[in-house]
């Protein structure tokens, strides 16, 4: 218990250790558009809310339970959910976006990069200086809505890391100890060597072969110091590329060798998208899986007989060290052209800071605020708390908040992901393949450390 | 007498002529509510993206197009498959949908309920062919290697097909999701088509020993002619733009083997708000189609002037 | 007119032909069932899993029927979301799209088929790259557009949209048939003194049923099934058509597949529903409007 604490204070002040944008905000405009209470300006509001959260299985039951609270609490604004597939969010952004008609409160699954693209976000760092919020938010997870001249753009409804999910049940069957999850690469190997039955269509582990393939950045990172897609050079602006280099590509050699070699992944591993993996691990056709807080309560929604049948433990890393991982978060913004931009940060302020332990709490999505952690409901649900202890070394990867043109740069990285995965190239042909897509697009900004060739 | 008459020593500009003998106003009047229509509609967005294939980061010029025909390796990839998805598509489209046709036009037992079942396939809303077919081909709870194994074609052991998870395979598939889809609309068209034939000639035919395979050849296939260039331009358009089943099914993948230009569109306007490029793309995927639809246009107007 | 004409063609003129008549429809009535099963083989699917529980939709080994059977997913589709209304926007937006779509179509689909004017090339030319523009490009557009004149999230601009391809492609088809209908026809009438309208109306569109029935079909399928302009240019539940919340239910973390199915079945059956009920007035061109010379 005392080392959860100690960790917890710890997390508390990871902010100014990863400090990319430390001192923004310092000069304060004076400007009486926040100043003055909200509440004057008369007449009741409609907000629009776009989002995907109310689609999802538990979290949307409660998400629609806080905006019907903060209706009742400020019975001068409605909020008018727009629900939008996942898939489809950036679709509707772009168009609003271009006609100037945003809604007021957007939800930003895909990203800021996109948002700054599309110049969609109010700039809400005087409000949220102005409140004092910027200390109340774990800093990892509000940075993750701070662009790169350190503008808030966006408040973290939920954050998290990845961490490895197994199934209890599996382990016992194949004589495996429950307790003992594997911690290192090569225990992953042979630990999904044992699971793994094709016969009964059950693999070892799953893997994200189609989207979400930024996850395997998790493994490029604990793999050395050069192991990453890119790294900002924060003094020129330059961003240096490695994924080619040598410890990304033995990272990669590494899990392409899963599938290949052990084959202890499904072999249509590159048809996997983000909820086929979650069906697979639910249906008990995967045994192990790293995915974020939210896989938890996704898999009990999904399959509820396995309530019980799964644990959570640490990322594996190369030598069994503790792991430093990407941070994610889900954003929300403020549209740029609202009508009501102190009604839409109180609603905002409402649901990602004031009311957000309540969320994490229950939906079990990973909190964002100092307050949460205090929540013994939170502190004390064992699989959070395995996220919490892997955020103390998180890091929020630049490329993935402020580059514009990541998605395209993404675009090129898949692909040649999933060659090597299908055997079609060998992964250090594909890396560097990647990387010189990545050296094209972005021309004089991004430098090739590594050769391509 | 119905379709045949074309073949009538009758000369065509005469007719057309006689047709309108005074009011040269008398076409426009027709075709001017639906021209107009499209005009309204559609010219300021077509020349908006026009001007902006010609923008660019670095101001006006020809970098965008530059880009698609000579950098961008996507773009080139994409070109042939699109080629290949719209080209197999429309055969197999046409092929099924002739075939179903014929045996809907003739005595059949239920037949307005084979008329309204076969149609079914084209009455899914869009993103639902996509998703059916890429469950069945799926690679790990798919039905069609469960039916695999269970006809024995695959050992116990076996390590089924990823059908969607294979560059081999993955276009194949959508091509076989795509005829599924869209074979109703030429059965629909050929249908009524195969109505207009005068049956008349099939008896004339059959008098004189004609037997099935020459009186369709001989008949069906002439009066058939016009229909099915209609009918293949506009498969040949559908399918060349087609969206939701790739996209739905495989996203171009796996590693672009199966990239068509309405998914790197779709990618260039909405993932990476590029606009100009997206935009650019799109006129080449216009030209690209314009060429079957010009030579549609030039037989049609041909056909009057002869 | 021509309701029996076509009948004639299987009259039995012989004991020996009625005899291979019947085995001719026998082999047909075979190939059709086989097509059938192959065609319908998907819907199966749908049905089946639509009735499975979320978690038998994606086990391994496959089940060919449920193992469990449940209608939990209909009733949540239907407590979840408003199907109803979901059908009903559709429906309204399709139908108006097609009769409006048809009746453009036919006018100057006949004026495009029977007359040979200057400019006719150009504009046919027109026609053509207005249908093969693609349509995603116009997704913003048309957002704008609609914002502009207060047409967002209305059934109207969803229907001006559609229009942009529906007509053209109705155009086309309804051109194509005209041309199959003998212009002697045309002739006796404007011959009787007819206007070329009157001609149109009066003596050509009555012959073209069939072709009406046709492209009626293509035109509302076509809409019914539209995705994108009904995810862009809709905000709320007012407009809300089927095909954009059957893809709500494919998540970020989770694609319960049993509702999507459901889903899908909820969305289609109607429309089965109602083919069924108008095929005679919908296909009655089909089967028995011959154009006679």
């Amino acid at each position: 218990m005392s080392n959860r604490t100690l960790n917890r204070r710890r997390l508390l002040q990871t902010g100014a250790a990863t400090g990319v944008v430390a001192g923004v905000g310092s000069a304060l405009p004076n400007r009486s558009t926040f100043a003055a209470p909200a509440m004057i300006q008369g007449g009741p509001v409609t907000l629009r809310l776009m989002t995907h959260n109310t689609l999802e299985q538990p979290a949307g039951e409660f998400f629609r339970q806080m905006i019907a609270e903060f209706e009742e609490a400020n019975p001068d604004i409605t909020i008018q959910i727009e629900e939008v597939p996942n898939a489809d969010i950036l679709t509707k952004l772009t168009a609003y976006a271009e006609g100037n008609d945003l809604p007021d409160v957007i939800d930003g699954q895909f990203g800021l990069a996109s948002f700054v693209n599309l110049d969609a976000a109010l700039d809400i760092t005087d409000r949220v200086e102005a409140e004092g919020l910027r200390e109340s938010f774990i800093p990892v997870a509000l940075q993750a809505g701070i662009d790169g001249e350190g503008r808030i753009l966006g408040l973290p409804f939920y954050t998290g890391t990845d961490a490895l999910y197994y199934r209890t049940d599996h382990f016992e069957e194949a004589g495996l100890d429950p307790n003992a999850p594997p911690k290192t690469w090569q225990e992953l190997a042979d630990t999904a060597k044992a699971l793994t039955n094709p016969r009964a269509g059950r693999y070892g582990f799953g893997m994200y072969g189609k989207t979400h393939t930024i996850r395997v950045v998790h493994f490029m990172q604990n793999n050395g110091p050069d192991g990453d897609m890119l790294r900002l050079n924060r003094d020129t602006g330059i961003w240096t590329i490695l994924v080619n280099s040598p410890e990304s590509i033995e990272a990669i050699e590494y899990m392409v060798s899963l599938a290949r070699e052990h084959k202890v992944v499904p072999p249509n591993v590159v048809e996997m998208d983000y909820p086929a993996n979650v069906a697979a691990f639910a249906a008990g056709n995967t045994s192990m899986l790293t995915t974020g807080p939210w896989g938890a309560q996704t898999f009990i929604s999904t399959n509820p007989e396995i309530e019980g049948k799964f644990g959570v433990a640490l990322h594996p890393t190369p030598d069994g060290e503790t792991p430093v991982l990407r941070q994610g978060s889900l954003i929300y913004a403020v549209g740029r052209t609202t009508e009501h931009p102190d009604e839409a940060f109180r609603f905002l302020k409402w649901f990602t800071h004031d009311r957000q332990p309540f969320f994490a709490a229950n939906a079990k999505y990973g909190p964002t605020t100092k307050a949460a952690l205090e929540d013994p409901a939170i502190a004390e649900d064992p699989f959070l708390s395995v996220f919490l202890e892997q955020s103390l070394s998180a890091v929020v990867e630049p490329y993935e908040v402020e580059l514009g043109d990541w998605n395209r740069m993404k675009d090129q990285f898949d692909p040649e992901w999933q060659a090597a995965l299908i055997g079609s190239k060998d992964v250090t042909t594909a890396l560097n393949t990647a990387a010189s897509r990545f050296a094209e697009i972005l021309g004089d900004r991004g430098e090739l450390k590594y050769p391509v060739s | 007498m119905s379709a045949t008459s074309r073949a009538t020593p009758l000369p065509k500009r005469a007719t057309a002529q006689r047709l309108a003998p005074k009011a040269r106003i008398h076409p426009f009047l027709f075709v001017l509510p639906s021209v107009v229509m499209l005009a309204v509609l559609l010219a300021l967005p077509i020349g908006q993206a026009l001007l902006r294939t010609f923008q660019s980061d670095t101001g006006w010029g020809l970098d965008n197009y530059v880009r698609a025909l000579r950098d961008d390796h996507l773009a080139r990839l994409a070109i042939g498959h699109t080629f290949s998805f719209a080209f197999f598509s429309v055969v197999g489209q046409y092929i099924l949908g002739f075939g179903v046709a014929l045996i809907l036009s003739g005595k059949l037992p239920f037949r307005a309920m084979f008329r309204v079942l076969f149609l079914l396939p084209w009455m899914f809303p869009a993103v639902v062919p996509g998703i059916v077919w890429r469950w069945i081909f799926d690679g790990l709870f798919g039905v069609l290697n469960e039916a695999l194994y269970r006809v024995g074609y695959y050992a116990e052991t076996d390590v089924p097909i990823a059908w969607l998870g294979q560059t081999s395979t993955a276009l194949g598939a959508t091509i076989v999701a795509n005829i599924w889809r869209g074979f109703p609309f030429m059965m629909i068209l050929l249908l009524a088509g195969l109505q207009a034939v005068n049956h008349e000639l099939y008896e004339a035919a059959s008098v004189d020993g004609a037997n099935a395979f020459r009186r369709f050849r001989d008949i069906t296939l002439p009066a058939m002619k016009g229909i099915s260039f209609v009918a293949i331009l506009l498969a040949w358009i559908g399918s060349f733009m087609n969206f939701a089943i790739v996209q739905v099914m495989t996203a171009g993948g796996p590693a672009n083997a199966s990239e068509v230009f309405a998914t790197l569109v779709y990618k260039n306007a909405f993932l990476y708000a590029d606009a100009n490029y997206a935009a650019t793309l799109g006129i080449l995927l216009l030209l690209l189609l314009m060429v079957p639809g010009g030579l549609y246009v030039r037989a049609t107007i041909r056909s009057g002037r002869d | 007119m021509a309701t029996t004409a076509p009948m004639t063609a299987n009259a039995p003129s012989g004991l020996s032909r009625a005899g291979k008549d019947r085995l001719g429809t026998g082999v047909k009535v075979a190939i059709a069932l086989l097509l059938l099963v192959v065609t319908l083989f998907p819907m199966y699917w749908i049905i089946i899993s639509s009735l499975k529980t979320n978690l038998e939709t994606h086990s391994v080994p496959v089940t060919f029927l449920p193992a469990v059977w449940t209608l939990d997913a209909y009733q949540e589709i239907f407590e979840r979301r408003n199907f109803a209304k979901y059908l009903s926007n559709a429906m309204v937006v399709a139908v108006a799209t097609t009769l409006w779509g048809v009746a453009v179509a036919a006018w100057s689909g006949y004026g495009f088929a029977r007359y040979d004017f200057r400019y006719k090339g150009a504009l046919m030319a027109f026609v053509l790259i207005a249908q093969s523009f693609p349509r995603i490009l116009l997704v913003i557009p048309y957002f704008e557009l609609a914002n502009r004149f207060g047409l967002k999230d209305t059934y109207l601009g969803l229907i001006l949209a559609y229009s942009t391809f529906i007509q053209p492609l109705c155009l086309w088809i309804m051109k194509e048939y005209f041309e199959q209908i003998p212009r002697e026809l045309d002739e006796a009438a404007l011959v009787d003194g007819a206007t070329p309208y009157r001609a149109f109306w009066d003596i050509i569109l009555p012959l073209a049923r069939p072709a009406l029935g046709a492209t009626a079909i293509i035109g509302f399928l076509t809409a019914w099934n539209e995705y994108e302009f009904a995810l862009v240019l809709t905000t709320t539940e007012r407009v809300r058509t089927i095909s954009v919340a059957i893809a709500s239910f494919i998540g970020e973390f989770t694609t319960e597949w049993n509702l999507v199915m459901a889903a899908a079945a909820v969305g289609t059956v109607p429309v089965v529903i109602i083919f069924l009920f108008f095929q005679r007035q919908l296909m009655h061109g089909l089967t028995g409007g011959a154009v006679k010379g």
